[in-house]
């Protein structure tokens, strides 16, 4: 993959407690942990940022309405937003 | 989940959002018969955009790999002017409001009312050269995906995001009636499987086989005041087959790697009195995934190779307020051509 398309800070982040597997998330590294695994800066902005409708009729209603283009983004496996 | 990555201030994002009505449907579950009825009278780009008028005119699709080019936003340009030149009957059509149908099979499932609904996010983690934990892009690198035709991309995503909802007839059981602190709260033994069954894993290989070999979640009451009640959720799961070092996995069903996770869980969550909801629901878990399927992209890379290793994985709760309609979309185990009884206290 093109790691220029990736703004995501990767910055390294230390923990308390080292090791991930066996030892229990210490309340110090809770705040960590969360920033550490939840999408970084930019990165969910396709996600975020665009006010994606998830159903046909109202979306093709609010176009007609507002005389805009429908643009339908589908996946074949599922939920092109996640949970699929 | 297909992602696309911003550059800063993203003019794809500007475009898509100022000049059309996006809408994003399950290939799955499109809709209903009228929906389903609308989409068969054009061609449906069925990995990515599909450019059509409210009333059915097709202006063009695009492979959503093609959206990472640098000729993005005028590609999108000339739609929209194709689309503006037509005659307003045609841009602003008459669409009839159509009564539900009553068929619900190809219809995304939505939250059960009242439900609390949490984003459930997932990512792959590693340790630096000096221990330091980061994020890991072993899964990403070296993968297909931003060069035309070189491969199917899914491995393009560094945060999974799911959906947890726990019902009306789950989250108050988890409000003592006379709450003081230190007071161990049973979790609702659906919501104590469900996030064993579907939440304690590798989300991106999506299954343990539901084996569950062991399971302490504690939750108790933190503090006490006069507006809320804090919680603390503490405790390990194992589920999964057990990993063995130098000795890979027997194989399911299928012929894949049986897999598993061992994870360590701490959560923090808030009941707010005057609301009657809760405002804070923050939960994480930490630990070790392993086997899985060669076919599996998230795996692809350690399977490359024959590499029989665990691999450090994190996951995040976090409440949303369900007002955005990405926000209502079903946790992937809801959906019915993934598993059953998401609801279920027990597996079927």
């Amino acid at each position: 993959m093109n790691r220029s398309l990736l703004p995501i800070v990767l910055a390294p982040l230390l923990l308390h407690g080292q090791a991930i597997a066996q030892d229990n998330i210490s309340p110090e590294d809770f705040p960590t942990l969360q920033q550490l695994i939840k999408p970084q800066e930019g990165e969910f902005a396709w996600y975020d940022e665009i006010p994606w409708m998830t159903r046909l009729q109202p979306a093709r209603e609010r176009a007609a309405t507002e005389g805009k283009l429908l643009l339908i983004w589908t996946s074949a496996d599922g939920q092109p937003c996640g949970a699929g | 989940m297909l992602t696309f990555y911003a550059k800063g201030k993203d003019a794809r994002i500007a475009a898509i959002r100022d000049h059309f009505v996006p809408v994003v449907l399950d290939g799955y579950l499109r809709g209903d018969s009228s929906e389903l009825a609308f989409l068969k009278s054009f061609q449906v780009q069925g990995n990515g955009f599909t450019y059509v008028t409210a009333g059915g005119r097709l202006l063009g699709h695009d492979s959503y790999r093609s959206l990472e080019s640098e000729n993005t936003v005028s590609r999108l340009q000339k739609v929209v002017s194709e689309f503006n030149a037509l005659p307003e009957s045609t841009r602003k059509p008459l669409i009839e409001k159509s009564a539900p149908s009553g068929d619900s099979k190809r219809i995304p499932l939505t939250p059960p009312p009242g439900a609390l609904i949490a984003n459930v996010f997932f990512t792959y983690l590693e340790q630096g050269p000096q221990k330091e934990w980061r994020r890991a892009l072993w899964h990403v690198e070296g993968q297909p995906g931003t060069e035309a035709g070189s491969g199917h991309g899914r491995n393009q995503y560094v945060t999974h995001v799911d959906k947890l909802w726990i019902t009306k007839s789950e989250w108050p059981s988890l409000i003592p009636k006379d709450p003081r602190p230190g007071m161990r709260v049973a979790l609702p033994a659906s919501l104590e499987h469900r996030l064993l069954r579907f939440y304690s894993g590798d989300l991106a290989r999506r299954t343990t086989q539901d084996k569950l070999r062991s399971a302490d979640l504690r939750l108790t009451v933190d503090k006490v005041e006069h507006n809320s009640v804090s919680l603390k959720l503490v405790g390990s799961t194992k589920t999964g087959c057990t990993f063995e070092e130098g000795r890979p996995p027997s194989k399911d069903a299928r012929g894949h790697d049986k897999c598993g996770a061992d994870l360590r869980w701490l959560g923090h969550l808030r009941y707010n009195r005057k609301s009657k909801s809760f405002d804070r629901f923050e939960i994480v878990a930490t630990g070790e995934a392993w086997g899985g399927g060669s076919h599996q992209a998230a795996t692809t890379n350690y399977y490359r190779g024959g590499e029989h290793r665990r691999w450090p994985i994190g996951i995040a709760f976090e409440l949303v307020t369900g007002e955005r309609p990405v926000d209502r979309l079903p946790p992937q185990n809801a959906n019915p051509y993934r598993t059953n009884g998401y609801f279920a206290s027990e597996s079927p």
